[in-house]
């Protein structure tokens, strides 16, 4: 800094010499001394702005977390700190992570831990006399309690990240997905003699995690065949589009109603229509978690003629 | 909350021919959520979101975003503020004709002063789909590609809060889908707030967050039964 002034000065002292020199009288010497001054500011000018634009750009790659260790410059304490910065919050982000685990496997396994009371519960239900109403309500109220642990168990597990953490998508074959979801449902589509027709082009690919993914599936058409009458159809289509996978499920179920069809995601929520069948909610939930958390998306349409839940699995490995 | 709203009123016109196309609509959206709103046209959405991003004054009422009141802002601080802090997206795309869609993209950031990052833009362009059109003209593209080249736009100087006003007006079912799934993405993995305007409610449904209007009111609001 101090430099560039005596440079200015220097000059200016040397501007003015040189008019005295060539015998110049002193206005126009004055003149020549004023036009120094001035290209001598504008080096000065020039010169800061370039500095403040460096820092600046510096400043802003250590905040982007680029540090340079090796370098000594007057930026080096300002990078020092950014740095403990950082690590402080990656600490506290892993303690804050590490809780999060340690809650929910608790949860998980005290959810556990109730399976053996209750079946012993059941059992001794059992064991009661079956004509009174007073076993009926026991019963009830016991399948109610078990269905809610089992919920508590799987939501435990999404609540906590445990889901996104679990989750190893990679580009697969999507008829070994659909193939693997179905599979569960069969039993159940035989009984109420459901038959399943699956469309999906040869080769088609999409990036998704097998197993989570199709449990999701499985939710969806668990649902299906749950509330399809006997002897119906249920098709799923798969397709490409651009960046994206679409699977369609479509049934000849009762529908949802339109203002039921947001709400279907919603933990917890079930459609008034559905009061007398099992369930508690929370499998469409999951199947939305799941989908979401692989960069996926779900949605459901209904008309007259049952709803169609549609799914979206990115085609390719998705990294921002 | 990165954007709060308190009682904000917006009257159209004098004596008798007033409108009250906004009326004491409080709202509050956290980070990282990404919101629809949907309602029939002349519901207050859109005028809800020009008020959210600057664009218009409230009549009464003020809005906060990430802790700043926007209209007490002076009117060049106010420019600036949106220029860094909010993305648009509009119905219409909005890019510039004679400019490529990589000018398009870093042309914002000039404004700003800020080298636009290459790696980024280039991450960016490719998780959008459209890596290959870097040099393209936008009379050379598709519908749905302009509108992920005016996201990219959005997003690229990194705004703490992203409006869209009816982005899949314009686009055919299919393409609607595919640019509400890309939002979708960006939402998730930057954790980007986006409150996007719609009257489709199939899309509304893919969206974390969902708020209804009719006559300038909120009338229901999914955030307000479940945790996005």
């Amino acid at each position: 800094m101090i430099g560039i002034y005596m440079a200015v000065i220097l000059l200016a002292a040397a501007g003015l010499g040189l008019g005295c020199e060539y015998g110049l009288d002193a206005r126009a010497a004055l003149s020549v001394l004023a036009l120094t001054a001035c290209a001598a500011l504008l080096a000065l000018w020039l010169y800061e702005r370039r500095r403040r634009r460096k820092l600046n750009e510096r400043i802003c790659a250590i905040l982007n977390g680029k540090f340079s260790p090796t370098v000594e410059n007057e930026l080096s304490a300002v990078e020092r700190l950014a740095m403990l910065k950082m690590q402080s919050l990656d600490a506290t982000g892993e303690k804050l992570r590490r809780g999060y685990k340690n809650l929910s496997s608790l949860i998980s396994d005290i959810a556990h831990q109730t399976k053996t009371p209750l079946s012993t519960i059941l059992l001794c239900t059992d064991a009661l006399d079956a004509d009174s109403a007073l076993t009926g309500s026991l019963r009830t109220q016991t399948e109610k309690l078990r269905f809610l642990m089992e919920a508590l168990t799987k939501l435990s597990k999404c609540e906590c990240g445990l889901i996104a953490g679990n989750l190893s998508p990679k580009v697969q074959e999507v008829s070994a997905l659909i193939g693997s979801a179905v599979g569960e449902v069969l039993t159940a589509a035989d009984t109420k003699k459901i038959t399943i027709r699956t469309t999906i082009p040869d080769g088609l690919r999409a990036c998704f995690d097998l197993r989570w993914t199709a449990e999701a599936l499985f939710n969806i058409l668990d649902n299906a065949v749950k509330y399809s009458p006997e002897g119906s159809d249920i098709s799923i289509t798969a397709a490409a589009y651009d960046l994206f996978v679409r699977i369609d499920i479509a049934d000849k179920g009762m529908g949802i109603p339109e203002d039921e069809l947001c709400r279907v995601w919603e933990r917890f929520h079930r459609a008034p229509t559905a009061e007398g069948s099992p369930g508690v909610g929370i499998g469409l939930y999951l199947t939305r978690e799941i989908l979401t958390a692989e960069g996926g998306r779900v949605k459901a349409a209904s008309d007259g003629n049952g709803s169609v839940f549609t799914v979206f699995l990115p085609a390719n490995v998705t990294e921002l | 909350m990165i954007i709060e709203t308190h009682d904000l009123t917006r009257v159209y016109g004098e004596g008798d021919n007033k409108i009250r196309a906004l009326d004491m609509v409080n709202l509050s959206v956290e980070r990282g959520e990404f919101l629809s709103v949907v309602g029939t046209s002349g519901s207050g959405k859109s005028t809800l979101l020009h008020l959210l991003g600057g664009l218009d004054r409230p009549t009464d009422g003020r809005v906060f975003i990430d802790g700043t009141d926007l209209y007490s802002l002076k009117p060049d601080a106010l420019t600036v503020f949106r220029r860094r802090f909010i993305g648009f997206v509009f119905q219409s795309y909005n890019l510039i004709p004679g400019l490529n869609v990589w000018e398009n993209i870093t042309l914002p950031l000039g404004l700003d002063g800020i080298r636009a990052d290459k790696d980024e833009i280039e991450n960016l362009l490719a998780s959008l789909g459209i890596a290959d059109k870097r040099f393209a003209m936008p009379s050379e593209l598709s519908g749905g590609q302009q509108q992920r080249v005016a996201i990219a736009r959005a997003l690229a100087a990194k705004p703490h809060i992203v409006l869209a006003d009816e982005p899949t007006g314009n686009l055919d079912s299919r393409t609607s889908l595919e640019v509400l799934l890309l939002l979708g993405q960006l939402n998730r993995e930057l954790s980007q707030t986006i409150v996007m305007i719609t009257h489709n409610e199939e899309l509304a449904q893919m969206t974390t967050r969902r708020v209804h209007m009719e006559d300038g009111r909120i009338v229901s609001d999914s955030g307000k039964a479940v945790e996005a």
